[in-house]
């Protein structure tokens, strides 16, 4: 085992790194969402609680909140949905199947959001693939407006988080004896009740753990809503964007990010008063 | 049944790749515009990508970046992660949480946060600011990484160096971090991966001038279409790709990812 | 000459005493064993003697110099892991060499230590393979290459062969006991296994919850355990608490139930004083007549369970439960009684052991 003093010494330089540039930062950045905006880092006036009560008192930036929670809201149903079957494929797969399975569920991760969101608008725009194929069929004459929508938001978010939830899912299938399924068969469940009754219970703390993730991923992402949203900030993220670089309110700003950290950190902390919960009814399911 | 249920995983894999495989085909249009699959074929986008300046600066800063900021965070994360795995201390728990603090703070906080302190203390280098920023936020995919290796190193055979005669830094620089290196070298490329990646922090912390790549093809794309992103797209594409093979093929890819 | 003290060894983990005022004197030369279950404190011993444990309290002394204060890495000392613990990125030479190397032996001479271990555990001409390619066998008896070729003050083995299948674990057991009496060197050996303990041992040090129960010879042990918890440990089938009834001359007439029992005596028994006794279940013979009284009683079978060479019988003799085990009778299906069958158990009194409370 590791003397005390040999620990510190090893973790010193990494903990200074993080409170200069994590938590001193971030500190500063709630303390200064107290403060009225001039330009940039000028501001004016004492303490006050008036950006808040702008933001939370505007129609047009509680719409842009509550937009923000609903798509990653949306997002996550979506993922967890669509990531189930592919981390029950991977968990079951050959072995041979493995490997290739396994770079291109994380694929999104890979490559550069970026990239794929130059992809996607590739796929919906007016002249993508998907309308040149609807029209083609003789679905419709018109292009339909797929890009630029919420839609479009949430089929981003959706392809970028997948790794998250899939990976999540997994480890917690796992974990399952693979005997269980055998125990069940043998008491007269057939496949779907399997699924049901013992596989989908067990992989729960998979998509509880996938889902905190996913649904944080999704309120803070800034390159989907960005590119693939309509113009304008449409998103917590954007906002805070347009607020520093466009009208250089940096308080007003500040504000907002002090507003998403906070979401973050419920959410997590939410995840993790229910994991503790659940590890305290249930010690033997961990 | 089950062929139903390999349909729908045909489906969701077509989903994922999607975006990927029509930027790459469509790199290969010889129109201004691209078309998915192209009318023409041509490979004049690359030479137009690898003509622009902004995209070949802004790859070189990018690289530059990548290689900095995870070479400065990789002895960083070997110390902690060693110290986590192999210390025994009250708090190790809460110690841990908080050094992957980087993945739970919204990254675009992150960034906003360090713009902010070092304008106030007056530090206007864009270098300075980007590499710290980039070594926060690939250090804790490394300490990760680093950690599932250590914690798969069976500690005994660390103890019998040391009764063989072995001092701690010699068993540590012979017998440990030989084999860890897979480990090392995977979160590596990985945080290399990351920091290249990485949009949502350098926005802030960039100006028109000093650019990483993934924010030079945001800002191109801002007014033009032409599918000189979809050619500088493909060929990074080709690099994460690459990497991603190799890191499978060496320690497997989602040990690196560690979820 | 003593090799290896501990004196009033203390170390706590927490609430847990895991090695609790152990003072225990190895001499030199000598194959002395840690026998005990799991969580009795046996491998922190071992480990506070590598000094991979640094004990609360007390001292470590090998070769008369105490060492407590002395690093794992300069106390000179040879061990051996359950998981073999061999380096996976060298070869078979490159491990044995290695505690050569921190000593700073010149090449040459190292290669010819390395090739006279190699030879000493039967391993010539396997210096370029590496771990992996070795059965658990070799894997181990490179560990103990590594460990020997160093010339330690002192062999240390932490259940080595807790991993090999039985019957290759017989056969390290054998080769082991033959090498270290050859060369003469100390060694402590932990282990859980009591019959690997007997085998194996100049001594044994049996321990219970941080301490040691018992120190002796393995007939000692085997023959005459001094506490419940040895005998039970020992595989003493019959442990019975009973009532001094009288002290006279060489002999104690005790009572359990009704159950009449003959001992020999030993010292601080006084009638009406209640004792616990240990009978081994092969010392209890087994006669379908006779009568109840002094050391022997009248019981029913419950169960006969064969195995193989010996058959073991579970009887009701009164109200108390005896075990009785004897050589499987040939030609017979195994068991001479049946279940139900009405016996007479006999037993000598030498064969009662008084226990200490």
């Amino acid at each position: 085992m590791l003397k005390t003093r040999t620990g510190i010494l090893l973790l010193a330089p990494a903990i200074v790194l993080m409170v200069a540039l994590l938590v001193l930062p971030v500190g500063y950045l709630i303390r200064f969402s107290f403060y009225l905006g001039q330009t940039g880092v000028q501001t004016s006036g004492g303490f006050t609680f008036a950006n808040y009560v702008r933001l939370f008192g505007d129609g047009f930036y509680l719409a842009i909140l509550w937009k923000t929670l609903w798509v990653s809201f949306v997002v996550t149903v979506v993922s967890a949905i669509t990531g189930y079957p592919l981390a029950h494929f991977m968990w079951k797969a050959a072995k041979r199947w493995r490997a290739p399975f396994t770079i291109l569920v994380l694929s999104p991760l890979l490559v550069s959001i970026v990239i794929s969101s130059y992809g996607w608008i590739v796929i919906l725009g007016n002249n993508g693939v998907v309308n040149q194929l609807l029209q083609f069929l003789g679905l419709t004459t018109a292009p339909v407006k797929l890009m630029y929508t919420n839609f479009a938001i949430v089929v981003g978010l959706v392809h970028i988080v997948t790794p998250f939830m899939v990976l999540s899912i997994l480890a917690a299938l796992e974990k399952i004896d693979p005997l269980l399924n055998e125990a069940a068969a043998t008491l007269g469940a057939n496949r779907f009740r399997t699924l049901w009754h013992i596989i989908l219970p067990l992989a729960l703390p998979g998509i509880g753990a996938g889902t905190t993730i996913v649904f944080c991923l999704a309120i803070s992402a800034y390159v989907t809503p960005a590119v693939m949203g309509g113009s304008g900030p449409n998103f917590i993220t954007t906002l805070i964007y347009h607020q520093f670089v466009t009208l250089f309110n940096w308080p007003f700003g500040a504000t907002v990010a002090a507003v998403l950290l906070a979401v973050a950190l419920t959410v997590v902390f939410l995840y993790v008063r229910v994991l503790s919960r659940l590890g305290a009814a249930a010690p033997a399911a961990r | 049944m089950t062929r139903l249920f390999h349909l729908l995983i045909g489906l969701l894999a077509a989903f994922i790749l999607a975006p990927i495989v029509v930027v790459v085909v469509a790199s290969f249009s010889a129109r201004t515009v691209p078309e998915f699959p192209p009318s023409q074929w041509s490979f004049r986008w690359y030479e137009h990508a690898l003509n622009q300046a902004i995209f070949v600066n802004s790859a070189v800063n990018s690289l530059w970046l990548a290689a900095v900021a995870t070479l400065l965070a990789t002895p960083l994360a070997l110390a902690v992660a060693y110290a986590i795995v192999r210390g025994r201390f009250p708090g190790r728990d809460a110690l841990q949480t908080f050094l992957l603090a980087p993945l739970i703070v919204p990254s675009i906080v992150i960034g906003l946060s360090i713009l902010l302190a070092l304008a106030t203390l007056g530090v206007r280098d864009i270098g300075l600011r980007l590499v710290g920023a980039h070594v926060l936020i690939t250090f804790p995919y490394l300490v990760r990484t680093i950690m599932a290796s250590l914690v798969r190193l069976d500690p005994m055979i660390e103890e019998a160096a040391r009764t063989l005669g072995a001092p701690p830094l010699r068993t540590f620089l012979s017998i440990t971090l030989p084999l860890v290196r897979p480990g090392i070298i995977a979160g590596m490329l990985f945080a290399f991966i990351v920091s290249f990646d990485n949009v949502s922090l350098s926005l802030f912390l960039t100006n028109a001038r000093t650019n990483t790549l993934p924010l030079a093809i945001l800002s191109y794309l801002e007014f033009n279409f032409d599918p000189s992103i979809a050619a500088i797209s493909t060929m990074l594409v080709v690099l994460s790709l690459t990497i991603a093979v190799v890191l499978e093929r060496v320690v497997g890819l989602r040990k690196v990812v560690g979820a | 000459m003593t090799a290896v003290s501990l004196q009033n060894i203390t170390k706590t983990y927490g609430e847990t005493r895991a090695i609790d005022n152990l003072s225990l004197e190895i001499a030199s030369g000598e194959f002395l064993t840690l026998l005990g279950p799991s969580g009795c404190g046996k491998t922190t011993t071992l480990r506070a003697i590598a000094g991979l444990v640094v004990q609360d309290s007390g001292s470590v002394k090998i070769g008369g110099v105490d060492l407590s204060a002395v690093p794992t890495h300069k106390r000179n000392i040879g061990m051996v892991f359950q998981s073999h613990a061999l380096f996976p990125h060298m070869t078979v030479a490159d491990n044995v060499a290695f505690g050569l190397r921190m000593r700073g032996m010149a090449k040459d001479q190292r290669e010819a230590e390395v090739e006279k271990a190699l030879d000493l555990v039967r391993l010539p001409g396997y210096g370029s393979r590496f771990p992996s390619q070795l059965s658990g066998g070799q894997q181990q008896r490179v560990a103990l290459a590594r460990a020997l070729v160093i010339n330690p003050s002192v062999l240390l083995l932490d259940e080595p062969f807790g991993a090999l299948d039985r019957k290759l674990r017989e056969t390290m057991q054998v080769e082991l006991r033959e090498l270290t009496r050859r060369i003469g060197i100390t060694a402590v050996f932990v282990t859980h296994d009591q019959e690997e303990a007997l085998m194996l041992s100049d001594r044994i040090a049996v321990m219970n919850a941080g301490r040691i129960e018992q120190l002796g010879s393995p007939a000692a042990i085997f023959e005459a355990p001094a506490t419940r918890f040895v005998a039970d440990f020992m595989g003493v089938a019959n442990l019975i608490r009973a009532r001094v009834a009288a002290v006279n001359g060489a002999h104690v007439n005790l009572e359990a139930g009704s159950l009449r029992l003959l001992a020999p005596r030993v010292d601080g028994l006084s009638a009406g004083g209640e004792i616990d006794v240990a009978i081994r279940a092969e010392r209890m013979a087994l006669d379908a007549a006779g009568m109840a009284g002094e050391n022997a009683a009248r019981g029913r079978i419950l169960s006969a369970v064969y195995h193989g060479n010996l058959t073991t019988y579970e009887i009701d003799a009164g109200g108390q439960r005896l075990t009785a085990r004897e050589a499987s009778a040939p030609g017979t299906g195994g068991t001479r009684f049946r279940a139900g069958d009405e016996v007479t158990l006999r037993w000598a009194p030498e064969a009662v052991r008084v226990l200490l409370s």
